[in-house]
């Protein structure tokens, strides 16, 4: 999921609304990529569903990498082909949970 | 002191307290989006992921016993993961070079009770005799299993398996002369014993984790439960939960500074196993050292030239042009075991006998064996002394020097592949583990390892490690509660190395350690020396605290994993130290100048009649077990009785100490 651009669904709006929209309108279509990456998303949701754990950990990183701009397209196919791989491992029956070791800021030196 | 607060995990009601008062950790474990998450989220500053798996067995190490092991559990049923640091086809087993031996009899009549004999006599009687009688009476079926597969062994002209002759391989219980028994494949075996289990293991439904770092192993109560390991692409850490584990990491040949082992051979399985609690057997005779590459330059280059050379019919020649392994070994000369060979190549050196302008090693002649057959037989050594020496083996003789090559020690197993600890005088088992391979000590090899032995080593345990797995457990098991946050120290510990902001680098306290096996700890040792290496080492285990490391970041992070691989050698290199110096008698490739004698219960160049059999503590006919701290470096000691008795007294009769000459 890259800029907000994505969350715009209805772009006759947009246009009545004011001239700077203009842009917008354009690229309210989700590009091939951006659309690999909701199916990703999609999948990953769905192999995650009886395994505690994930899904919050999925959110989080999907929402964290959003903010990665539209145009730095080596850096989101990296992401995306390592999502991939993980989500092989993700499927894979054997795997069963996903916790997390913390430190507290106070004990970080 | 910190407490720290254990969230208790709803999948494990059963088993946590709210508050756990154990340690100063300092790392809390839980599940993402559970009760009581809401409480760490806050001021948290690294989280480290933990991604749990669940199988039925797990083998660590993909190298030939790594992968004959997975693929042997995986052909029975078993649910199996594979988790290697390195691609399969990158592991060492790859240069090996000489062959395997087999009792086939391809090249004259041949018995595998007189390579159990010539086994047995090679570990100088250190070798457990159930273990070695096991290994060469599989030896035949394993070479034709390995043929199965598609190894594509060298041929005779009747197209059975080209055997070469090799060190210490005789005949008729050493009566009969030289032996041809290692099957070969050109001076590649390793190569083409690698890739054809690879190939093999493709047809299997293995999981392999390729490039995931093995922490430690998950104990409980004394059982092993599986491995914790650190997926080195994105940095999480993943726990294979398991209740078989099988240990196939290979050696440490890095703990010294001139070696044939890659730089990955680490002694990572041996190190998990010492942080465990658990002993390691007979490092003190750590290596049977071997010929090797030099050129005149500063460093040495340390290629490996095989003993396949001398089985060719290549000789040894010092200054003078002389044989002189005539001397040393009048019946095999250069085909006499690969210790004496070493210690011999170091008596010339040492007399002022060497070659080159500071005299510092000997020559390999090859010139006079016809050409067609070192093209034939001997492809890579060509091309390797070409590339390495410039030296065109043709014409001239290669200039070789002994260096370390390979381990007999490690983790003590019974013939079976199973883990045992020594407590009351009895072999106990550890439930759950295996070991095989280099790491393994079952103890075939003793006090030295012949050639080609260690290829065979790795096909019959690993196969014999899938098969006692396979006996006595069903795939599919339920498997035992484990802690939820088991494996903490270890992330605690990967934590402390990523972060380390001390004052020496990696590079320099592994040369400190290097340096300083290779000049207390080689070929020839005396007392002094080795206890002065004793209290380097010692200090070099200390300056681990003042590590500093400079790369922060969780991917690819070579520099941890760099210093998690010198944790382990440090662990490999005190225990072996320490047990060299307190070994006080020459046996095997453990040679030391102030002890020349082997000090066995009887005295066995005299008739045996008369003799007051010496009580346990006095000899040293036994197997060093040794523990370390892992806080302090402190190693313990104690002993364990070697094995007399072969599997089966009819089948074959085990063979009694005597003199050992070649």
């Amino acid at each position: 999921m890259t800029s907000c651009a994505v969350t715009l669904t209805d772009k006759a709006d947009c246009c009545q609304d004011c001239c700077d929209f203009k842009i917008l309108h354009i690229m309210a279509r989700h590009s091939k990529l951006q659309k690999q990456v909701l199916s990703l998303y999609r999948q990953f949701l769905r192999a995650a569903q009886d395994k505690p754990g994930f899904i919050p950990r999925i959110r989080d990183e999907f929402h964290a990498n959003a903010a990665i701009k539209k145009t730095d397209v080596m850096h989101i196919e990296y992401l995306y082909r390592r999502g991939q791989r993980q989500l092989e491992l993700l499927k894979d029956v054997n795997t069963k949970q996903l916790g997390s070791f913390s430190k507290s800021k106070e004990d970080s030196s | 002191m910190h407490d720290f607060n254990l969230i208790a995990a709803l999948m494990y009601p059963q088993t946590l307290p709210a508050v756990c008062q154990a340690s100063n950790r300092k790392l809390h474990f839980s599940v993402y989006g559970k009760k009581g998450d809401a409480k760490v989220s806050d001021g948290i500053s690294t989280q480290y992921p933990v991604v749990d798996h669940e199988f039925d067995a797990v083998v660590v190490g993909a190298g030939g016993a790594g992968l004959r092991a997975a693929f042997g559990l995986s052909e029975a049923g078993f649910n199996t993961a594979c988790v290697t640091k390195l691609f399969p086809t990158r592991s060492h087993t790859v240069a090996a070079q000489g062959g395997i031996n087999a009792a086939l009899g391809n090249m004259e009549e041949d018995d595998w009770r007189w390579h159990f004999y010539d086994t047995v006599k090679g570990s100088d009687w250190l070798g457990d005799q159930d273990a070695i009688h096991y290994m060469t009476e599989q030896a035949p079926a394993a070479v034709v299993e390995l043929e199965n597969f598609g190894m594509p062994f060298s041929r005779t002209e009747e197209g059975r398996i080209y055997q070469r002759a090799f060190g210490g391989q005789s005949l008729k219980f050493g009566k009969g002369g030289q032996a041809h028994r290692c099957c070969c494949v050109a001076d590649r075996t390793g190569h083409s014993l690698l890739h054809t289990l690879y190939g093999q293991s493709l047809r299997y439904d293995t999981s392999y984790f390729v490039e995931y770092f093995a922490l430690d192993l998950l104990m409980e109560d004394g059982e092993c439960q599986g491995v914790i390991a650190l997926c080195m692409e994105d940095g999480s850490i993943h726990r294979f939960r398991a209740k078989n584990t099988v240990i196939a990491t290979g050696g440490y040949g890095r703990t010294f500074f001139s070696c044939t082992s890659a730089h990955t051979s680490t002694g990572d399985g041996n190190a998990m196993v010492t942080r465990a609690g658990l002993p390691l057997e007979y490092l003190d005779s750590i290596t049977s050292l071997w010929l090797w590459q030099y050129i005149p330059v500063i460093y040495y280059t340390g290629c490996l030239i095989t003993e396949g050379c001398r089985g060719e019919g290549g000789i040894l020649i010092n200054s003078e042009g002389e044989r002189f392994m005539e001397r040393y070994a009048p019946n095999a000369k250069d085909l006499a075991s690969r210790d004496v060979v070493s210690r011999s190549m170091t008596i010339e050196i040492r007399e002022g006998r060497g070659v080159g302008p500071d005299k510092d090693h000997v020559y390999l002649q090859l010139h006079h064996l016809p050409p067609q057959q070192l093209a034939a037989r001997l492809p890579g050594i060509s091309e390797t002394a070409m590339i390495f020496a410039g030296v065109d083996v043709t014409k001239d003789p290669i200039p070789v020097l002994p260096t370390v090559h390979y381990n007999m020690g490690g983790i003590p197993t019974n013939y079976k592949g199973q883990v045992i600890t020594h407590e009351n005088g009895e072999d106990m088992v550890v439930p759950g583990l295996y070991a095989c391979g280099e790491s393994g000590c079952a103890s075939v090899h003793g006090a030295n390892r012949l050639g080609a032995n260690s290829l065979l080593d790795l096909v019959v345990f690993g196969r014999a490690c899938a098969l006692t797995i396979a006996e006595t457990n069903t795939p599919g098991e339920k498997l035992s509660p484990l802690k939820p946050n088991a494996g903490e120290a270890s992330v605690a510990n990967l934590d402390k190395i990523r972060f380390a902001n001390g004052s020496t680098r990696t590079s320099e306290i592994r040369l400190n350690m290097q340096k300083t096996m290779q000049n207390h700890a080689a070929v020839f040792r005396t007392g002094d020396v080795l206890k002065e290496g004793c209290e380097k080492m010692d200090s070099v285990y200390k300056s681990l605290d003042d590590i500093k490391t400079f790369d922060r970041g969780i991917v690819w992070n070579t520099d941890l994993v760099e210093t998690l691989e010198l944790q382990n050698l440090m662990l490999n290199a005190v225990q072996t130290i320490v047990s060299a110096e307190a070994r006080k008698e020459s046996r095997g490739a453990h040679a030391r100048e102030d002890f020349k004698d082997r000090v066995d219960e009887y005295d066995y160049s005299k008739p045996l009649q008369g003799q007051v059999k010496k009580p346990f503590e006095q000899h040293w006919r036994k197997h060093t077990m040794s523990y370390v701290d892992p806080k302090t470096g402190k190693v313990t000691l104690e002993y364990r009785p070697v094995i007399d008795n072969s599997l089966n007294a009819e089948d074959c009769a085990a063979i009694p100490p005597a003199i050992r000459s070649y």
